[in-house]
């Protein structure tokens, strides 16, 4: 989006130059005289610089692509536009700039264009009016846009058409609601050919380019320099066009109309924009721009390449940098614990070398730990207890903190149990023997791990 | 024309910069994966470590509360059955020495005590076990004798001083 552009119409001999500037959201257009003050934005060195491609010199054709995906219709619409023109493609330059479904599931699409012939001589037609325009626009787009712009409640139904009158040439453009059916050049005096093109609109349905029946009004908005003059505007007002009335509106500040709509254009504001400046006629400017674009882009790859590359080099550096730091940490704490200089153990041979220090040393410890064991006491004391309360005689009883083992004799088979139980609530894995009864009916027995 | 040739110079830097960082990318995040892989079983190895420690630490301690006693010096046991079972003598006691770290030594002495009550027997090795250092009951064996209440008794003690 550009920020300030300028609009030329030198269509009716003297040009007339129109600033337009984005302000506040919208868009301030104002004429402005010609001068050596705006010389360089004429030359398209300040700002942007628009300029129109009349219908004479160029062309517009609309397509109908039997696609109803975007993608392909795209592909075939140079071919089709091929066959529509009665010159080769290649000589020419193009532009597809509005796309709408058509009938049956078509699309159907605007294209505009203009021979390279036509637009060298057109730049050469500026050149000598010291105009060099980054922008060569389709003037019958540039006045439909405006004219929309300008007066946006376009019935559907209506057809309606956008002259711009000129002293000796005019450009009648015709379209239907908001769809744009075609623009013509035409002698301002040849107003029975005026009649003629807007018959052949009457009834075309813009949709589908079909007949779709008789239509009895239009509008006519009428721009250009010769709209101000009352004896052109009666020999207009007595076309006999089309099936019924018409409303005849005069646009405002009318002979600035089409500097306005081209100023507006090149801001980059709206729909269906061209530049018809290609094909190796490109301004030098726009080339500049273009070429300074690329370098740019270049240029961010470029440092997006870099940093990639930085980023990389550095993340990995401090990854390893992390792991030698935490190599480094497992080695301080293995030697710490070995006591001595581990060498170049690592993982799990380090971890051998400590933990065969570590069993050493708590080989060597391991009194002081017993010495804080448990009494065993408390184990002798609960034998007894209940080796007396089960009514067990207890002929030896041999107890280390490991291990224990009881022979004695009971006076009954089960009168072992409690003092089994006991013992394995204390955590001895013990198992009973017994013996067959005694003569004097005890029976001894066994118990050991 | 040199517009141009920056552009085409720019372009393949650009090609070659983003090729070369596409390349590293690839390259650092095989890197980090490799590297992740690494920390996570140093990560591991670490635990083990300090698992040692704390296991090692138990030992450690005990060590300590030692060091921190008062006393380094056992009472004789002979002593503490005099007290704790007056007239009883202790039988052919056997002494055996480990030596331990820093000085300390591990001293286990085996005594035998015939026909003694019981319960004398319990209240005696308590008191033994009261000791600073303690004495520890390490084994005992029990044996019955006639009278109810009384038995023959083998007992192994151990203490931790610094002779």
């Amino acid at each position: 989006m550009k920020w300030k552009s300028y609009g030329v119409d030198d269509l009716d001999g003297k040009p007339i130059v129109v600033r337009a500037r984005q302000r506040g959201g919208g868009v301030v257009a104002e004429t402005v005289a010609p001068g050596p003050e705006i010389e360089d934005c004429l030359l398209g060195r300040r700002g942007v610089c628009g300029a129109a491609l009349s219908p004479r010199q160029s062309f517009s054709h609309l397509l109908d692509a039997p696609f109803s995906g975007g993608a392909k219709a795209r592909k075939v619409l140079p071919t089709l536009l091929d066959i529509q023109i009665p010159f080769p493609l290649e000589e020419c330059v193009y532009a597809f700039v509005d796309k709408h479904k058509g009938a049956e599931g078509s699309v159907r699409v605007l294209a505009v264009g203009a021979r390279l012939a036509d637009v060298r001589s057109r730049l050469s037609e500026l050149a000598a009016k010291k105009i060099d325009p980054n922008v060569l626009d389709n003037e019958g787009l540039a006045l439909w846009t405006q004219a929309g712009r300008e007066h946006p409640n376009a019935s559907p139904e209506k057809l309606r058409v956008v002259l711009r009158l000129g002293r000796r040439r005019s450009t009648v453009v015709v379209g239907r609601g908001k769809r744009y059916l075609g623009a013509h050049a035409v002698l301002t005096d040849n107003t029975e050919k005026i009649a003629r093109l807007l018959r052949a609109y009457v009834g075309k349905d813009g949709r589908t380019g079909q007949i779709a029946g008789d239509y009895e009004k239009m509008e006519w908005l009428c721009a250009g320099a010769a709209a101000a003059d009352t004896e052109v505007l009666e020999r207009i007002r007595r076309i006999p066009a089309g099936a019924g009335d018409r409303s005849l509106t005069i646009a405002r500040e009318p002979a600035a109309f089409l500097a306005r709509a081209l100023a507006i254009r090149a801001l980059g504001i709206g729909s269906m924009r061209c530049n018809l400046r290609g094909g190796g006629l490109e301004h030098s400017a726009s080339v500049r721009r273009s070429l300074h674009r690329r370098m740019t882009v270049a240029a961010i790859f470029v440092a997006g390449g870099l940093l990639m590359c930085a980023g990389a080099l550095i993340s990995e550096r401090r990854l390893r940098s992390n792991v030698a730091q935490a190599e480094e940490a497992f080695r301080h704490e293995a030697e710490r614990m070995a006591g001595h200089d581990v060498g170049g153990a690592k993982g799990e041979h380090a971890l051998r070398i400590v933990a065969a220090r570590v069993d050493e040393l708590k080989e060597e410890l391991r009194p002081f730990l017993e010495a804080l064991r448990p009494s065993l006491t408390r184990e002798i004391v609960d034998v007894m207890t209940v080796g007396k309360s089960s009514g067990l005689r207890i002929d030896v009883l041999s107890i280390t903190p490991e291990d224990i083992s009881i022979d004695g004799s009971a006076p009954s088979w089960r009168a072992c149990d409690e003092l089994l139980r006991m013992l394995r609530e204390n955590g001895y894995a013990v198992k009973l023997d017994r013996q067959g009864e005694r003569e004097d009916q005890w029976i001894p027995f066994t118990i050991r791990k | 024309m040199k517009s141009r040739n920056t552009i085409s110079l720019l372009s393949i830097a650009a090609a070659l910069s983003v090729a070369a960082g596409a390349v590293l990318a690839v390259r650092t995040e095989s890197a980090i994966r490799s590297c992740a892989a690494r920390l996570s079983k140093l990560r591991a190895d670490r635990d083990d470590l300090r698992s040692m420690q704390k296991d090692l630490d138990r030992y450690v301690e005990a060590r300590r509360l030692f060091e921190t006693a008062d006393g380094s010096r056992a009472m004789e046991l002979q002593e503490v059955l005099s007290a704790a079972l007056p007239g009883v003598k202790v039988r052919d006691p056997r002494d055996t020495y480990a030596e331990l770290p820093e000085g300390w030594v591990a001293r286990r002495q085996e005594i035998s005590l015939s026909d003694v009550p019981l319960n004398g027997v319990m209240a005696f090795v308590q008191a033994a076990e009261r000791c600073r250092p303690p004495w520890r009951l390490m084994r005992c064996i029990i044996r019955g004798a006639a009278a109810p209440g009384t038995g023959n008794v083998d007992l192994t003690f151990e203490v931790i001083e610094k002779p």
